[in-house]
């Protein structure tokens, strides 16, 4: 090997690292999240069983077990989480938590079969695919003569 | 028999891609960062040359080259 590289999806602010941390005082209690993708949102909320989903051009809103939560798109595109005043920050963590872990499986989706698609695209082929215990998807891909 | 040049692309449960070339070494290796974040739709926030690069490169005169790998 020669090069390696950590890459990040698009659907996902561009952090290196990244954990879910409340903003709680008497006026609001949100939580900044690194998603850029609303429809990938929805889809992690109805894998996480949410309720009530309802989506508009900036924001989605649902509910999580008994939270109602509402999902802003801030000017960067990024989201947050925004919940009701009396959401200790613990459970708002949680929650934003949860729904991370939904959402980058789909993300983990969108990019596995967007890269068997381009690859075709470009005339390289799949020399080997694998799945880890740990869920890592490993693709090996054919780019030429060495 | 001539190994083919390969991109191994790893794709992580939080969302994260680990990429690296394999059998393209030196420069050689620089243009595929643009095509993993093609391939991948991301944005290379990280990247390291490793051990087969700075083999691959001729050493200047009085110009140490550093192995990433074990520095």
């Amino acid at each position: 090997m020669s090069l390696e590289l950590l890459l990040i999806p698009a659907a996902m602010a561009a952090y290196a690292a990244w954990q879910a941390r409340a903003d709680s005082n008497t006026s609001h209690c949100e939580v900044e999240t690194r998603w850029r993708h609303s429809g990938l949102l929805t889809q992690a909320l109805h894998d996480l069983g949410a309720a009530e989903i309802s989506v508009t051009a900036d924001s989605t809103s649902a509910t999580i077990g008994a939270t109602q939560t509402t999902f802003v798109r801030r000017p960067d595109g990024i989201m947050t989480a925004h919940f009701p005043l009396d959401t200790k920050a613990d459970a708002a963590i949680d929650i934003v938590t949860q729904v991370d872990l939904a959402y980058t499986r789909r993300v983990q989706d969108v990019v596995y079969h967007r890269i068997r698609s381009r690859v075709d695209e470009l005339g390289y082929d799949i020399a080997s695919e694998t799945v880890d215990n740990d869920e890592t998807i490993t693709l090996v891909v054919n780019v030429g003569p060495a | 028999m001539t190994e083919s040049a390969q991109l191994v692309i790893r794709l992580l449960v939080d969302g994260t891609v680990r990429a690296e070339t394999r059998n393209i070494h030196g420069d050689s290796c620089v243009p595929f960062a643009a095509i993993l974040e093609d391939l991948c739709d991301g944005e290379a926030i990280g990247s390291e040359y490793t051990h087969d690069y700075w083999l691959a490169q001729e050493p200047h005169a009085n110009e140490e080259v550093v192995d990433r790998d074990h520095a």
